[in-house]
C-alpha cells in the first residue's frame, strides 16, 4: 500500500467515526484495530496494541493530570473558588464592564489554581453569568469573557493538558509548565484592555450600576481574607517547581493537598463536597487518560503503515522556510481544533509536527507553548469549542448558539495577537524556565 | 434482570468512587514521601510504581462509569444537527461500533493475560508483581464497557441522546 494510501485509511476512517459520534476513545481504538490487522499483522499486532494500551497510562509522568484536577475540583466544589471570586467583586469599583472585568480577574486567580478549563468556565459562567444578564449586559460582553478566561487556565499552571503534551512530545514538563505562565497573563491583560476600551465606548454594552457604597476596610478584608492566601497555594505549586526541588507530579500533589488544607480552614471541607471533587476528578481525568490508552498505538501505525514518513517527505520537498512551516503548523491546528478535542489534536499532529519542528530547527519549548496557546483558542473556536456548549449550557435557553459564537470571536482574535507575539518574540516563553534552579 | 443491572450499576459507581479515592490517597502519599525526603526520614521508593499502577487502574475502572453518564469526549456536531430517525441510526451506529471495539479489546486482552499467566511474567521493578492481571483488567473494564454499550443500544431513544 502507498504511504497516501496508508494515510487516507487511518486518518479518514477515524475522522468518520468521529464524526458519527462514536467517543473519539473509541473512534482511536478501531482505527488502531484495523490499523493493527492490516498493518500489523492481525492477532500479533492486536496483543501489542493491548500491550501499548496497557504502557500508555502506566506512566508517572502524567500524574500531574488527576492531581492538578482534583486541586481545582476541591476549591471548586467546596466553594472556596466562589468565595475568591465574590471578593474580587468586592474589590473592583467603578469601571466600565465591571463584571466583565470581574471574570477576567477572578478566571485569573482560579486559572492559577486549577488545571481544568471546564470547571474553570463553570464556576464563572454559574457565579457571574445571572447576575451579568441580569443587570443588562449584552451576552457578547458577558459571555465572551468567561469563555476566554476560562480556557486561560490551560496555560497558567496548573495545568493538565500542558503535562500531556510535555509527555507524549518530550518536552521538559516542569518548564512547559512554567513557559505558559506570560501568554496566559499577556492575554488576560489584553482581555482586560479590550473588555475596558469597549465599554467605555459603547456603555449599553455593559450598564453601569451603582455598586453600594461600602468603606475601604469592608472592600479589601475579603481579598485578604479569600483571594491572597490561596496565592500560597500557586508558590507551593509553581515554586516547587521553580526551586527545583520538585517533579511536576510532586507539586500537584502538594498543590491538592494544600487545596484540602485551605479548604479545611475555611471551614468548607465537608464530606459531599469531597465527594463530589473525587468524583468529577475521577470523570475528567479518564476522560482525558482513556483518549491516551486508545490512541497512542495510534502513532506507532502512522509510522509502521509507512503514512507519517511519506506525509513527511511530501512536506520537507517543499523546502519551507522556518517560519513558512511553523506558520503551516500553527493553521493545521487551528482548522482542527475548531472541530475536535485538544487530546486528539495532539494525538493526530505529534508524530508528524515534532520530527518537522526538530528537522527545521525549531525550539520544542517554545513550539509546545504556541501549541498550547491554539489549543486554548480552540476551546472556544466554532463550531466544536467545548467552551462554547459549556457555556451555551449555562446561558438561558433564549440565547442562540450563534450568539455564543459571535461572543467568542473578538476573544479568539485577541488570542490569535498574542500568538502572533510570541512567535515574533520567543523570549516571552522561554524567559521564566531559563529560570528553573539546577 | 432488574437487579443484576441494579448490581451493575452499583459496580462500575463504586469502581469509579474507587478511582478518585485513590488518586486522593496519591496526593496525600506523594506529598508525604516529598516532606520526609527533604527532612532526610525515609522515603518510598515504591510510590512511583503505585503512582502507575493507579492512573492505569483508575481509566479503565472508572471508564464504564464515564460512558454511562455520556462524558467520553465526543464530535456530537452531526448528531446534534439531526433529528428523529437519522439520529437515532446514527447513534445505534456508534454504539454498535463501541460494542464491537470494547469486545476486540477484551478479548484480545484476555488473549494477553492468559499468555502472561502461562509464561508467568513478572513485573520486575521495586515491587515484583506477576504481570497478567494488568490485562485481565483491561478484560474486565471492557466487560462492562460492553454492558454499558448493549444498554445504550436498547434504551429508549429519548434516553439514548
Amino acid at each position: 500500500m502507498e504511504w497516501y494510501e496508508a494515510l487516507s485509511l487511518l486518518i479518514g476512517t477515524l475522522l468518520v467515526l468521529m464524526l458519527i459520534g462514536l467517543p473519539v476513545a473509541f473512534a482511536f481504538l478501531a482505527v488502531n484495530i484495523l490499523g493493527a490487522f492490516v498493518f500489523l499483522g492481525g492477532g500479533i499486532g492486536l496483543d501489542q496494541l493491548v500491550r501499548n494500551t496497557v504502557a500508555s497510562v502506566s506512566n508517572f509522568s502524567l500524574a500531574p493530570i488527576p492531581l492538578f484536577l482534583l486541586m481545582g475540583e476541591i476549591l471548586f466544589q467546596t466553594g472556596v473558588a466562589y468565595s475568591a471570586i465574590n471578593a474580587i467583586d468586592r474589590l473592583i469599583t467603578k469601571v466600565p464592564g465591571r463584571l466583565s472585568i470581574v471574570s477576567v480577574l477572578g478566571g485569573t486567580v482560579f486559572s492559577s489554581l486549577s488545571g481544568s478549563t471546564i470547571a474553570n468556565t463553570a464556576v464563572l459562567g454559574s457565579a457571574l453569568l445571572p447576575d451579568m444578564l441580569k443587570r443588562g449586559y449584552r451576552p457578547t460582553i458577558a459571555m465572551g469573557p468567561i469563555m476566554a478566561t476560562g480556557s486561560i487556565a490551560m496555560l497558567i499552571p496548573p495545568s493538565a493538558l500542558a503535562v500531556l503534551l510535555g509527555s507524549l512530545a518530550g518536552i521538559s514538563i516542569a518548564k512547559l509548565l512554567l513557559a505558559g505562565i506570560i501568554p496566559g497573563l499577556l492575554m488576560a491583560a489584553s482581555f482586560l484592555v479590550y473588555i475596558t476600551v469597549r465599554c467605555a465606548l459603547n456603555p449599553s454594552l455593559a450598564p453601569a450600576y451603582d455598586v453600594g457604597a461600602l468603606s475601604l476596610r469592608k472592600r479589601l478584608a475579603p481579598f485578604f481574607i479569600y483571594v491572597l492566601p490561596l496565592f500560597l497555594i500557586f508558590i507551593v505549586v509553581v515554586g516547587s517547581i521553580l526551586g527545583g526541588f520538585a517533579t511536576p507530579t510532586e507539586s500537584a500533589a502538594l498543590g491538592s493537598v494544600a487545596s484540602v488544607i485551605a479548604a479545611a480552614a475555611y471551614g468548607k471541607l465537608t464530606l459531599s463536597a469531597l465527594l463530589r471533587a473525587l468524583m468529577e476528578t475521577a470523570k475528567i481525568s479518564v476522560m482525558i487518560l482513556f483518549i491516551i490508552a486508545a490512541s497512542v498505538t495510534f502513532a506507532q501505525i502512522l509510522a509502521f503503515s509507512g503514512a507519517a514518513r511519506g506525509l513527511l517527505d511530501l512536506i520537507l520537498a517543499f523546502d519551507a522556510d522556518t517560519m513558512t512551516l511553523l506558520i503551516a503548523m500553527l493553521v493545521v491546528l487551528l482548522i482542527l481544533g475548531a472541530f475536535m478535542d485538544q487530546v486528539s489534536m495532539i494525538m493526530i499532529t505529534l508524530p508528524f509536527f515534532i520530527p518537522l519542528a526538530q528537522g527545521a530547527g525549531i525550539e520544542l519549548l517554545w513550539f509546545g507553548v504556541l501549541m498550547l496557546v491554539i489549543m486554548e483558542i480552540s476551546f472556544m473556536t466554532p463550531p466544536f469549542g467545548l467552551l462554547i456548549f459549556v457555556m451555551k449550557g449555562v446561558a438561558p435557553p433564549e440565547i442562540s448558539l450563534g450568539t455564543v459564537y459571535m461572543a467568542a470571536l473578538p476573544f479568539i482574535g485577541l488570542s490569535l495577537g498574542v500568538l502572533a507575539l510570541l512567535v515574533v518574540f520567543p523570549e516571552l516563553t522561554t524567559f521564566l524556565p531559563d529560570m528553573i534552579r539546577r | 434482570m432488574t437487579s443484576l443491572l441494579r448490581l451493575y450499576d452499583f459496580t462500575i459507581i463504586a469502581l469509579a468512587g474507587l478511582a478518585g479515592a485513590a488518586i486522593f490517597a496519591l496526593a496525600f502519599a506523594i506529598t508525604a514521601d516529598v516532606v520526609l525526603r527533604n527532612i532526610g526520614i525515609t522515603n518510598f521508593p515504591w510510590l512511583l510504581e503505585v503512582t502507575e499502577y493507579v492512573l492505569f487502574g483508575a481509566t479503565f475502572l472508572a471508564s464504564p462509569w464515564v460512558l454511562k453518564r455520556g462524558a467520553h469526549v465526543r464530535v456530537d456536531i452531526l448528531v446534534s444537527n439531526l433529528s428523529g430517525t437519522g439520529r437515532r441510526i446514527l447513534e445505534f451506529a456508534a454504539d454498535t461500533l463501541g460494542l464491537l471495539v470494547s469486545g476486540c479489546l477484551g478479548f484480545y486482552a484476555l488473549r494477553v493475560a492468559l499468555e502472561s499467566y502461562e509464561r508467568g511474567d513478572l513485573l520486575f521493578k521495586e515491587i515484583v508483581i506477576p504481570e497478567w492481571p494488568f490485562f485481565a483488567l483491561v478484560t474486565f473494564a471492557s466487560l462492562l464497557l460492553c454492558v454499558e454499550f448493549i444498554r445504550r443500544m436498547v434504551a429508549k431513544p429519548e434516553s439514548a441522546a
